[in-house]
């Protein structure tokens, strides 16, 4: 294994100069499950581009502009409505969890304080568990055996999707329904998962869900919208969902935005930025218009975000100048755990993608984990002793358990609640509620149990966990620095760790920052939270991918970064690309178009000259003829499908853009079209319907630019021609992806990764 | 250069001295003027009386908290200067008195103070425990209850022969029947400041002072085991499911390229002409 490794991974500018590239198909034909350097063949792009062909053509020359308005307008009152949509999905999912959480802690809570002889906590505790258990064994189940693409938190797959890959399922109704009773019964069953990771996952279904007019799970066209259903708008507005589902989750609008911004959406322009904006406002206004109605003061909007962190009291959030060094130390430590959690996770997940791969085996893993996380917060609560007077105002549910009367367990009250108000505590409780090695055990199990809770078989986020994590450790820092600096507040420093543990786990730099500012609500913390984040960021990148990074590599997802790999342009298109290129002729046989399509899973083909073309032999150098254009392989099953051939003439009248609109965004596959045999010998005339001016670059052209070429235009499909304007190779998103840059301590490089079969 | 440093200085000096001459001057000016009518003077004295005595009140009843029950006529003199101060509006004096007593500096005494006392009723949540200026009947339970549970214990205290144990059983049915009568009012956030800092006292009394809180959970051999077992399970199943599951693997694709590496002096992959 080390020594193919070795082998494979080149360092990078010796790459190929003393060996041939073929060694792949030859030396070695399997790697271990869970490996981190494969791209999985399972993953393609999505087309992004907009065919020109003449079929479009016709259709702009009909519609004149006031269709254009229409569709303008038509684009705004849908990002007004998946705000208002996103915000609904988010309430609900708010309400629930308050509604059952309260009822289950309350259930045990009475059980606990009933419970007054010895050797009887175990019938709350059995209570606890049951509690516990019902809940994620639905979810589980649900998750693994219905829609596995709600697992998590759903981030890294959107974040996939808006760097143009077609994540399969992502955005259907279906996964919305299973990720929204995942996020519930997740975080009713007491494990240690958050709700914000799903809102945005949530946002984007709704955004591709309503821009469609149509929804393939009910089986039901409503036929409006026709307009919007291609890649690139259903993109644009799904990034405008998972922009609204921040801003629901966190109440931060901007923060929405700039995480759109930051993770993903390829073209990026003011009218979209604006639009995006907008859905997320609507979203932020919407979630804290019904919650503070819904709390008791409606027209009042206090209630701006799922996750609220409640308001700091005057000056709390003040800092001063020797305070930073602190922050920076404290990123440092946020750095190096959340380094850790990637770490311990990276392996957890691996054990799971080799061991676990039954179906059962998951749910049975997850409602072991849920067991284990109620276990150890009844085992802490017994143990740590931490008895605290009821003032007027105690927490929710105080339980007396071992302390005397008139006091309660502040360990169990951090238990006995859902993580987010956990959360709040941290940040607000007065110094003296919350002890130190209370602080310390709960950090400690809280970030053991989310490492080994992520990447369950639950849909769940990570944010709230590591929030609460970082916010005990933060909370403990601050009461040392209590003793120097007395005047300090607790309450910051618990800010200040839960923004260092969560990014140094994520590793999100813009969004986050702007995220957690609109979440306290107060700007003056800006710095202290950049330069704590900065710096996590900075130490965990220094050992690990972030968290995110790591599942998307374990799944071979071909993500493009966001620049070229440095040094590379030494790197040419001829070696990039895949090189015999299956091409078809401008006027191709039916029968010739159906066998390539059964015998490749390429998606583009080249359009070439019928009168240069020569037969193309795998290894053979010969180039295929002139290009005309490019023509998708969705495009021609749709030509197929209705027949649209030379010989039929009648059929050529019913093509318009509305019939190849009619399919998507699920194609029938090749096998399924039935073509009848007299019908092989008909020709299809391609030039009608093929993309005549596809991006193309000559083989002399470097990596760099071709990955500049293809990131910036969102493309699928680059045709690399020679020097006569011939096709000699495509290149795709795999071919770009397979040069993957790697950090690690403080060195740099590029691999090459390799492709891998469908799992 | 000393010398121009120097005169600066002086200069400076000497400014600086002037200026703060006359702003003294500008203070003890206005001093001198009378802005007060009598009736004016003396409501802003009497105001000042009542906040005194509620400030005195609450303070001396602040442990143990009876500031609803010792301070409510206080607190009601105060409102009602406070009042007769907001009447006063059209005096037929030349001089608006409300409005120089509330209003017409930043400071704001009289407004600030007027504030401080209604703040401190409102903390203490005193509306919740009065009706008028007596105990409602919630409150006047809680109270009854508490005066028994203080009479037996003083009892004891007084009567050397009883010892603290007997404290503990002879009274404990008063305990009992204050905490299960506050617990049972308690939800509907009902009781002000003196009521929750009673059971408050007597609880953390009957606990630390008394020593008669029995623990409630000296051993939990039954819990402990079960969730031994919770914590071993997953370990069992990992270890299970490494020992029987097949090492599986991923297969790699074949991936089509270009066989020879691209050189400059073979610049063309066509087959026509080479232009270089």
């Amino acid at each position: 294994m080390s020594r193919n490794q070795k082998r494979f991974t080149t360092k990078y500018g010796t790459m190929s100069h003393t060996k041939k590239f073929d060694s792949f198909s030859e030396k070695e034909d399997s790697v271990p499950i869970g490996s981190l350097n494969i791209l999985s063949a399972k993953y393609e792009s999505l087309d992004y581009e907009v065919v020109e062909n003449y079929v479009y053509r016709d259709e702009e020359r009909k519609k004149g502009y006031p269709f254009v308005v229409k569709k303008n307008v038509v684009r705004w009152i849908i990002f007004f409505w998946i705000g208002v949509i996103t915000a609904a999905v988010g309430i609900i999912i708010d309400l629930s969890i308050e509604t059952i959480a309260d009822l289950k802690f309350n259930h045990v809570k009475k059980y606990i304080d009933k419970c007054n002889q010895s050797d009887c906590l175990w019938k709350p505790y059995l209570l606890l568990l049951a509690y516990n258990i019902v809940p994620v064994l639905i979810g589980s189940t649900l998750v693994a055996y219905v829609e596995p693409v709600a697992l998590g938190s759903g981030i890294p797959q959107v974040k996939c999707y808006l760097n143009g890959i077609k994540i399969p399922r992502l955005v259907r109704i279906k996964t919305l329904f299973i990720k929204v009773i995942g996020v519930i019964t997740t975080v009713v069953g007491g494990m240690c998962g958050g709700k914000e990771g799903p809102m945005i996952h949530a946002g984007a279904v709704v955004a591709a869900g309503i821009s469609q007019g149509k929804s393939t799970t009910f089986n039901k066209d409503f036929g409006v919208l026709n307009y919007f259903r291609e890649d690139h708008e259903k993109r644009d507005f799904v990034s405008g969902g998972a922009a609204a589902g921040v801003a629901a989750a966190f109440g931060s609008p901007v923060g929405g935005v700039l995480f759109s911004l930051e993770e993903g959406a390829s073209f990026w322009n003011q009218g979209l930025t604006w639009r995006i904006f907008f859905a997320s406002m609507i979203s932020t206004f919407t979630l804290n218009l019904v919650l503070s109605a819904y709390h008791g003061h409606p027209g009042e909007l206090t209630y701006w975000g799922l996750l609220n962190f409640g308001k700091f009291s005057n000056f709390a959030l003040s800092y001063e100048m020797f305070e930073l060094p602190i922050f920076v130390f404290m990123g440092i430590i946020g750095g190096l755990t959340g380094a850790l959690f990637c770490h311990l996770n990276y392996k957890i997940t691996v054990f799971r993608m080799r061991h676990l791969v039954n179906r059962w085996k998951k749910v049975l893993e997850a409602v072991l984990v849920c067991c284990c996380t109620a276990t150890v917060g009844v085992l802490l609560m017994l143990w740590q002793n931490d008895c605290k007077p009821l003032g007027l105002d105690p927490t929710k549910n105080p339980v007396q358990l071992n302390c005397n009367d008139g006091e309660y367990n502040s360990m169990a009250s951090l238990w006995l609640q859902v993580p987010e108000a956990s959360v709040r505590s941290f940040f607000h409780d007065p110094t003296e509620s919350l002890d130190a090695t209370t602080l310390v055990y709960f950090a400690i199990s809280f970030y053991l149990l989310t490492t080994w809770t992520y990447g369950l078989s639950v849909s769940a986020g990570l944010f709230i966990p590591c929030l609460a994590t970082g916010a005990a450790w933060g909370r403990l820092i601050g009461l040392g620095v209590q003793c120097v600096f007395p005047n300090i507040d607790v309450g910051k420093y618990a800010l200040v760790g839960a923004a260092s543990q969560l990014g140094g786990a994520v590793r999100m730099t813009i969004s986050l920052t702007v995220i957690l500012i609109e979440a306290t609500g107060d700007i003056t913390f800006g710095l202290p939270l950049m330069i704590c984040l900065l710096t996590a960021k900075w130490i965990g990148d220094y050992f690990t991918e972030s968290i995110y990074d790591v599942h998307i590599q374990l799944s071979g997802i071909p993500l493009m970064a966001w620049d070229p790999p440095p040094l590379s342009s030494n790197i040419y298109a001829s070696e990039v690309m895949s090189h015999p290129v299956t091409v078809f002729k401008s006027k191709e046989s039916v029968g010739q178009i159906v066998d390539t399509l059964k015998k490749y899973t390429y998606n583009g083909f080249p359009v070439v000259d019928d009168v240069f073309s020569t037969e193309t032999e795998g290894g053979n150098n010969k180039s295929n003829g002139r290009l005309r254009g490019l023509i998708l392989r969705s495009q021609l099953i749709v030509l197929l499908q209705n027949k649209v051939f030379n010989e039929i003439p009648s059929a050529w009248d019913n093509v318009s853009l509305t019939t190849f609109r009619k399919d998507y965004p699920r194609y029938s596959n090749i096998d399924n079209i039935e073509v009848l045999d007299n019908e092989r010998q008909y020709t299809v005339d391609l030039l009608r319907f093929m993309n005549p001016s596809p991006y193309v670059v000559q083989h002399m052209a470097s990596l760099p630019r071709i990955f500049r070429l293809f990131r910036a235009m969102g493309l699928r499909h680059i045709v690399v021609v020679n020097d006569s304007n011939e096709v000699t190779g495509v290149v795709t998103r795999k071919d770009l992806t397979r040069y993957r840059v790697w950090r690690h301590r403080g060195a740099i490089g590029v691999e090459e990764l390799k492709v891998s079969a469908k799992l | 250069m000393a010398k121009i440093v120097h005169f600066l200085y002086t200069y400076l000096f000497y400014l600086n001295a002037r200026q703060s001459l006359a702003s003294n001057v500008s203070i003890s000016s206005t001093m001198s003027i009378d802005v007060l009518p009598d009736g004016c003077q003396n409501l802003l004295q009497s105001f000042a009386n009542e906040t005194a005595r509620f400030t005195l009140c609450v303070v001396t009843n602040a442990r143990p908290i009876t500031v609803c029950e010792k301070c409510v006529n206080e607190f009601n003199q105060v409102f009602k200067r406070y009042e007769e101060i907001q009447k006063l509006h059209n005096n037929d004096s030349e001089v608006d008195c409300r409005a120089v007593l509330t209003n017409i500096d930043r400071l704001q005494v009289v407004y600030a103070s007027y504030n401080y006392v209604l703040d401190m009723w409102e903390k203490a949540s005193c509306k919740l425990c009065l009706n008028g200026t007596v105990f409602n009947d919630k409150t006047r339970g809680v109270m009854i209850r508490g005066d028994n549970l203080d009479k037996c214990i003083s009892k004891h205290i007084n009567n050397t022969k009883l010892s603290n144990t007997s404290l503990c059983a002879d009274c404990k049915q008063y305990y009992v029947n204050l905490t299960n009568y506050y617990n049972k009012h308690k939800n509907d956030n009902t009781f002000c400041m003196d009521v929750v800092d009673l059971i408050n006292n007597t609880q953390s009394d009957w606990s630390l002072k008394w020593k008669c809180h029995e623990s409630n959970y000296e051993s939990e051999w039954v819990l402990l085991v079960i969730s031994f077992i919770v914590l071993l399970l997953p370990i069992l199943f990992y270890f299970i499911n490494w020992l029987i599951s097949q090492k599986r693997s991923n297969v790699l694709l074949s991936q089509n390229r270009w066989h020879q590496r691209f050189t400059s002096n073979a610049a063309s992959t066509s087959g026509y002409v080479v232009i270089s």
